[in-house]
């Protein structure tokens, strides 16, 4: 199991590779607590990833609540079937969020807004 | 009117000392030692009964049955035969062999179980609470049903009196100095009028054999698994009374039977029973205990779900029931289950679940089909485990040929496997954990077995899954979610035999 992280926009992507069973759920588990400490949200790639275990839904369920209290979203894309129904039946579904890919996960999370925007908002909020 | 009996067997001693011994019976006896005369016989005139010998040459017993049985469908029969074997009972009772008498016999024993078959309007009633006992006692032509257990005044049964009744069926044995007992109890909602026959078939013939009642029970849970298309649970309660020994050995499995022991000192004693039925998965551990069985002591079997689910919930105290059954008769027995239900709070709805939670539809298939089996064993404390799911992948392909269908089974299966590695070898411990994949009918079975020291089951708690806490608790989820996705799971657990998952999912045929 291997877990390659990325940065894009406001999210840190984790890409796994592998299944979620056993082996490297302690990787997982530590790149979640490496993330507390930003606001950036984190979005989970399972298009390598077959299988999740029980303690992966549990972590995740820990985390998904953690990362709600510092205004961040855990969400998954790339889900297979199986992993969706596991969410489902487990009722994880309800806390996190299941996108078809990179794309709309990083669109949930609202418009971009860069430093030229925020400059020109501040101006016009308050130099008129 | 006399009955009419034909008799076919090529072992020329054995037909005529049963022609002269049944003719004594005031039966009108046809013998031939040629299954197509018997045919041609039976072709010409109406019989009530036949009796035939499995193997004869040309035509065998079974296919002499079946032909008879075109012609005259309520003609009963009787199979004898010195090769005895599961598959040829089944098969037996396919036709609607009433029974399958093992050589070398008894002749009163045989004559015991013709006056049964005769005396049956039918196969046992499903719609009474207990079926006839095996033993009968013939005085002159005056048939007269006695019940084996009141003759051999060691163990009687309790019908109980709520009404939803599951059926109950028992058999005895005598070999020698010991007693061998069979109880079994299914569902009456379950229309399968041949399956007590098969079961007390089996036990007869299997007990000669000396086998242990934890061996019997095993055997038949075998075949039944092989030989029932449909799961339903069978609760069976097998003992063996060594009255020389003073020592009873009793196997109990299954839910809806409650044991006693009630001693001649008016102490009773409540026999643990276990929990696990049969009938849900073959390769489930069958235990077996010892209980020292004083002259004139009496083992009481009480047929009542809702009381034995009581008397474990401690609903109904040993105290209060001690005090109903230490006498001994029958009668207060019989009684006692309608006794409890006026003293049960909410006894009503515990039936309506039982309702509800009734199996129906049965078939029973001969047991031709080809089993497939799979074993694996993974070494303890895990690693590379990628290359184990792989395996599972592996095995589980070639018979679950659905990937989700089958990824619902690894993972499963993948739990069960976790499970053990945390529960039973922790902290890098060293062994094994044996699977075994297998399918029976369109059912694929698996049986994950630790080996190693036993979950504790009993005070496993399932996780609220509306609640995000209780999927962050560390045990629980597993478990649940094995539950979720196959379509029976049951765990077994003990100190002595570790723990084993036994899990069931049917695979569509379409699919295969």
């Amino acid at each position: 199991m291997k877990i390659e992280k990325r940065e894009k926009e406001k999210a840190t992507i984790l890409s796994l590779t592998g299944d979620l069973v056993y082996e490297g759920i302690d990787e997982l588990e530590n790149q979640f607590k490496i993330s507390c400490d930003d606001t950036h949200h984190v979005i989970l790639d399972f298009a390598h990833t077959r299988y999740i275990s029980a303690k992966a839904l549990g972590i995740m369920a820990f985390y998904v609540k953690h990362f709600r209290d510092r205004q961040k979203g855990l969400k998954l894309i790339n889900v297979n079937e199986n992993i969706k129904n596991l969410l489902a039946i487990t009722g994880l579904l309800k806390l996190i969020e299941v996108f078809d890919d990179e794309d709309a996960a990083l669109a949930s999370l609202g418009p971009q807004v860069g430093k030229l925007e925020k400059m020109l908002l501040w101006s016009k909020e308050n130099l008129t | 009117m006399k009955k009419k009996i034909l008799l076919v067997d090529d072992e020329e001693t054995l037909r005529w000392a049963l022609h002269e011994a049944l003719s004594e019976e005031g039966f009108d006896i046809e013998n031939t030692n040629d299954s197509v005369k018997a045919l041609a016989f039976a072709r010409k005139t109406k019989y009530d009964l036949v009796i035939s010998d499995l193997k004869m040459p040309i035509m065998g017993g079974l296919q002499l049955i079946s032909e008879i049985k075109k012609q005259n469908p309520d003609t009963k029969a009787i199979i004898i035969t010195a090769y005895g074997s599961i598959e040829a009972v089944i098969e037996a009772m396919h036709l609607g062999v009433l029974d399958f008498i093992t050589k070398p016999f008894k002749i009163e024993h045989i004559k015991s179980v013709i006056y049964r078959v005769l005396n049956d309007s039918e196969i046992p009633d499903h719609n009474s609470n207990v079926s006839r006992g095996k033993g009968t006692e013939n005085k002159g032509s005056q048939i007269e049903n006695v019940d084996p257990y009141k003759q051999t005044n060691a163990c009687f049964i309790a019908k109980g009196g709520t009404g939803t009744a599951n059926q109950i069926f028992y058999d005895f044995v005598e070999m020698g100095k010991l007693k061998a007992f069979l109880f079994g109890s299914i569902s009456s909602e379950v229309d399968e009028k041949y399956l007590d026959i098969m079961i007390r078939t089996g036990f007869r013939y299997m007990s000669k054999t000396g086998k242990s009642p934890a061996v019997l029970l095993k055997e038949i849970n075998s075949y039944l698994c092989k030989n029932i298309v449909k799961r339903f649970p069978v609760t069976l309660f097998c003992a063996i009374l060594d009255e020389q020994k003073q020592t009873l050995h009793y196997s109990p499995h299954g839910e809806d039977i409650t044991c006693f022991l009630s001693l001649p000192n008016k102490e009773v004693k409540l026999l643990e029973s276990l929990p696990y039925p049969l009938n849900m998965f073959p390769g489930i551990a069958i235990s077996e205990s010892d209980v020292s069985f004083v002259p004139k002591s009496k083992l009481v079997l009480i047929r009542s779900s809702t009381l034995s689910k009581s008397l474990r919930n401690g609903m109904v105290t040993l105290g209060r029931f001690k005090d109903a059954i230490s006498d001994g008769s029958a009668k207060s027995c019989e009684d006692l289950a309608k006794d409890i239900k006026l003293q049960i709070e909410g006894l009503d709805e515990l039936i309506a679940e039982e309702k509800d939670g009734a199996v129906i539809v049965l078939n029973i298939e001969s047991g031709n089909e080809a089993l497939w089996e799979e074993e694996m064993t993974i070494a303890m404390p895990l690693s590379n485990y990628s290359e184990v799911l792989e395996q599972f992948e592996k095995r589980l392909s070639p018979v679950v040929v659905n990937d989700y269908r089958r990824r619902e089974i690894v993972t499963s299966v993948n739990e069960a496997v976790l499970n053990a590695a945390s529960f039973a070898y922790p902290e890098n411990k060293k062994g094994e954990v044996f699977l075994k994949f297998s399918k029976l009918g369109d059912e694929l079975i698996v049986e994950v077995s630790d080996r190693g020291c036993g979950f504790d089951i009993q005070n496993y708690v399932e996780p609220d899954v509306g609640l995000y806490r209780d999927l962050t608790k560390k045990s629980g989820r597993g478990i649940f979610i094995m539950k979720q996705l196959m379509d029976r799971v049951m765990i077994q657990s003990s100190k002595e035999m570790g723990t084993m998952v036994h899990m069931a999912k049917r695979v569509i045929c379409n699919e295969n």
